[in-house]
């Protein structure tokens, strides 16, 4: 009964609990921060137990804007993706020519989607709101606020802390059917005052024994980059 | 130019592969063209390079492009003009193909000031949206509608982009290549006459509520085909709906066009060649080629990418020069009357209008095509990570006028990550047509004639030949192409 009692007076929250949107700015501030470029690796385990492993460079300007170039393996250098705002195009060197790809395509055959790694910009795509009676930590309800987000819906875990940190995620189809977990570890500072998680374990939960996990070896802030990195005709170049 | 390039200080990348393929052919005995030329058995290394990187503290960059291609290659057949049946050709009468080096792209790249971009050298410029097939690209080397993700050859131009967040302006000279020497041009701009061969293009894009919007004017003058002082309006769009659907349109417009039509008078048999190369008439015609008719070639297209990474892709292509039924069954007719002489032993090679071409020096096709009718539909479908690491794809062109169709299907094996092993098909599928005419009682034959004359031309039919009715697939090299490649990345 005072287990029961306790619950109840954790979930109605309190007025100095924490904001649902400023918890979905911090996520977006520290894992996509305004302008960057920055070195990742994605280690794709599969069901055999056999791994594909990429390496790639990101460049990101403003909110929506995110260009990726693959620098391994070498059967897959020099292809490029780039979002600008809803739209998302991928860069085949075989083909000399940018086409047009689904944000909800799995990125690179692995465990992320596209929108997973292009397109992280939560208080843009979901309406938040929050559940406090967590003791790992904050949990924010993400709701989709239009069909052009990545998932229907996303519980987020954040630590509870003067400098929230992403823990772990549950994203949603809208049969409210699981589809992948992610954990997030390592924190790390990486310069500027961006401190972060530096690696992520996606766990696909349709396909058991699948997960990826993306790991971030440098991420470097920038004031600026300059707007034509971000346009078709530079692609491949 | 780029030699000069590489002596500067620069930061470049290494990245190609090492191929083998290996290809056989099952040789087509009602072949409308003599297939003594074409080797049972092919075998073609390929050893390609693609160095790309920064000069200068990145101000300039470059990119080159180079195979290089053995072909080895044996087993040569063609009909009998007596018997009708296959009989072996003397390899010796067979000219093999020379080993060579092709150039796909070389190129140098500057951003004097930011958001101008210019690019000089060879390389490939695509604005049109078309996947298997581009009727606006009238620039680069034809492509291969059965390997869209294979189009690696450019064009020789000096190119500006004026390039914003969301829109860019275009401006681009090409001098025509009139000759090669070790793949790089040897003659270029003015020919022995005097006579300019160039094109150039002014180009806009936007960002368009979410579609990609491409507009552009092309004025040539005897670039890659007949046309003098000739303009080309090309339009392409492409969007994304219902997150996992794209749909796009690539369009041409322009007044005449380089088709060459055969003579009416000169079909009909050897005698009505012969007459007309008496009278000076030449067997075909580009009889539109100074018409003030606007003819169109437009593509429409829809691609689907469900979540599962795969693809299928539908497109349509209506080209308003193309033929119709009698224009094409006097090409065949002529085709018939080619092959005849070839293998009669005629001298010199035979041409016939609108023959595909093989490429010259580019990089090899698998299966080169050139659209001679009205109306096409290209058909495609991937599917990539099945049981991890196999990729299968499907890829067929109908001439939807006679229902003839070109099938190829491929199995990809990611072996390693350095590693692809393929096995390609390629499968001519006759038209409904031509499997009427063979069968004893012509049943689709006989529907046909019952028809009333004004519902005929909804059904298709090939062309009307010595030899049965023939689509655009039937009258073929070969029944049946199959090819085993391993291509290692590094």
């Amino acid at each position: 009964m005072l287990a029961f009692a306790l619950t109840l007076s954790l979930a109605a929250a309190p007025p100095s609990s924490p904001d649902a949107l400023a918890l979905v700015r911090r996520y977006d501030a520290v894992m996509s921060p305004a302008n960057f470029e920055a070195q990742t690796k994605m280690v794709a385990t599969r069901e055999d137990g056999t791994t594909r492993t990429y390496k790639m460079k990101t460049q990101k300007s403003g909110k929506d804007k995110l260009r990726a170039q693959f620098l391994e393996p070498a059967s897959a250098k020099g292809q490029e993706m780039l979002r600008n705002g809803e739209n998302l195009w991928l860069w085949m060197p075989n083909l000399k020519r940018a086409v047009r790809v689904a944000s909800r395509d799995s990125f690179m055959g692995g465990d992320f989607n596209n929108a997973d790694v292009l397109r992280v910009n939560y208080e843009a795509d979901y309406q938040p709101s929050i559940e406090t009676g967590d003791p790992a930590g904050d949990v924010l309800v993400l709701k989709a606020k239009a069909q052009s987000a990545a998932y229907d819906a996303i519980k987020l875990w954040m630590t509870r802390d003067k400098d929230p940190q992403p823990i772990k995620a549950e994203f949603y189809a809208a049969s409210g059917k699981i589809l992948r977990k992610a954990e997030f570890f390592d924190v790390k500072d990486f310069g500027g005052g961006l401190v972060r998680p530096s690696r992520i374990k996606m766990t696909n939960e349709i396909s058991a024994g699948r997960s990826s996990e993306m790991s971030w070896e440098a991420i470097t802030l920038k004031d600026e980059i300059p707007a034509q990195r971000f346009v078709l005709d530079d692609l491949g170049r | 130019m780029l030699a000069l390039a590489l002596l500067l200080p620069c930061d470049l990348e290494l990245q190609g592969s090492v191929a083998e393929r290996v290809q056989a052919t099952v040789p087509n005995e009602d072949s409308l063209l003599s297939t003594r030329d074409v080797p049972e058995l092919l075998s073609l290394s390929e050893v390609n390079a693609q160095v790309r990187g920064g000069l200068l503290d990145d101000h300039l960059r470059l990119g080159v492009d180079a195979s290089a291609f053995l072909p080895v290659q044996g087993g040569y057949a063609d009909r009998d003009v007596d018997t009708g049946q296959l009989v072996e050709v003397d390899p010796d009468v067979v000219t093999p193909p020379d080993p060579r080096i092709a150039l796909s792209e070389w190129w140098l790249s500057a951003e004097p000031v930011p958001h101008l971009l210019l690019t000089a050298g060879k390389k490939r410029s695509t604005w049109g949206s078309g996947q298997m097939a581009s009727p606006s690209d009238v620039l680069n080397p034809p492509r291969d509608p059965t390997d869209p993700a294979l189009q690696r050859a450019g064009f020789l131009h000096l190119r500006a982009d004026a390039a914003f967040e969301s829109w860019t302006v275009s401006a681009l000279f090409a001098p025509g290549v009139l000759r090669t020497a070790n793949s790089l041009p040897a003659e270029l701009l003015l020919d022995d006459d005097d006579e300019l061969h160039y094109a150039a293009a002014l180009r806009g894009y936007a960002l368009l509520f979410d579609t990609d919007v491409n507009a552009w004017v092309v004025w040539s003058n005897r670039y890659g085909d007949a046309f003098e002082n000739h303009l080309r309006y090309a339009f392409s769009l492409s969007r994304t709906i219902f997150l996992e659907h794209e749909v796009h349109a690539d369009v041409l417009v322009e007044q005449g066009s380089t088709r060459l039509y055969v003579e009416p008078d000169c079909v009909g048999g050897p005698r009505a060649i012969l007459a007309c190369a008496l009278a000076g008439t030449p067997i075909a015609d580009d009889a539109l080629l100074d018409s003030e008719r606007v003819l169109p070639k437009i593509l429409v297209g829809w691609r689907w990418m469900p979540p599962d990474g795969s693809m299928v892709t539908a497109e349509y292509l209506y080209q308003a020069d193309g033929m119709v039924k009698a224009e094409y069954d006097d090409l065949k007719e002529i085709a018939v009357l080619a092959g005849t002489a070839q293998r009669s032993g005629a001298p010199g090679a035979v041409a016939l209008p609108g023959a595909p071409a093989d490429g010259g020096d580019e990089t090899p096709v698998r299966v080169s095509f050139a659209p001679q009718r009205r109306h096409y539909l290209l058909l495609s479908w991937l599917k990539p990570q099945v049981a991890d690491d196999f990729t299968l794809q499907a890829s067929a062109i109908v001439p939807v006028e006679d229902l003839s169709m070109l099938v190829s299907g491929s199995v990809a094996w990611q072996a390693q990550q350095w590693l692809t092993l393929s096995v390609l098909g390629f499968l001519p599928v006759p038209s409904p047509a031509m499997l009427s005419y063979r069968t004893d009682d012509d049943p689709l034959g006989a529907f046909y004639q019952d028809l009333p004359q004004d519902w005929r031309g909804w059904f298709p039919r090939g062309a009307t030949v010595e030899g049965g009715p023939h689509g655009d697939f039937d009258g073929g090299p070969f029944h049946a192409r199959i090819m085993i490649e391993a291509r290692a990345y590094f």
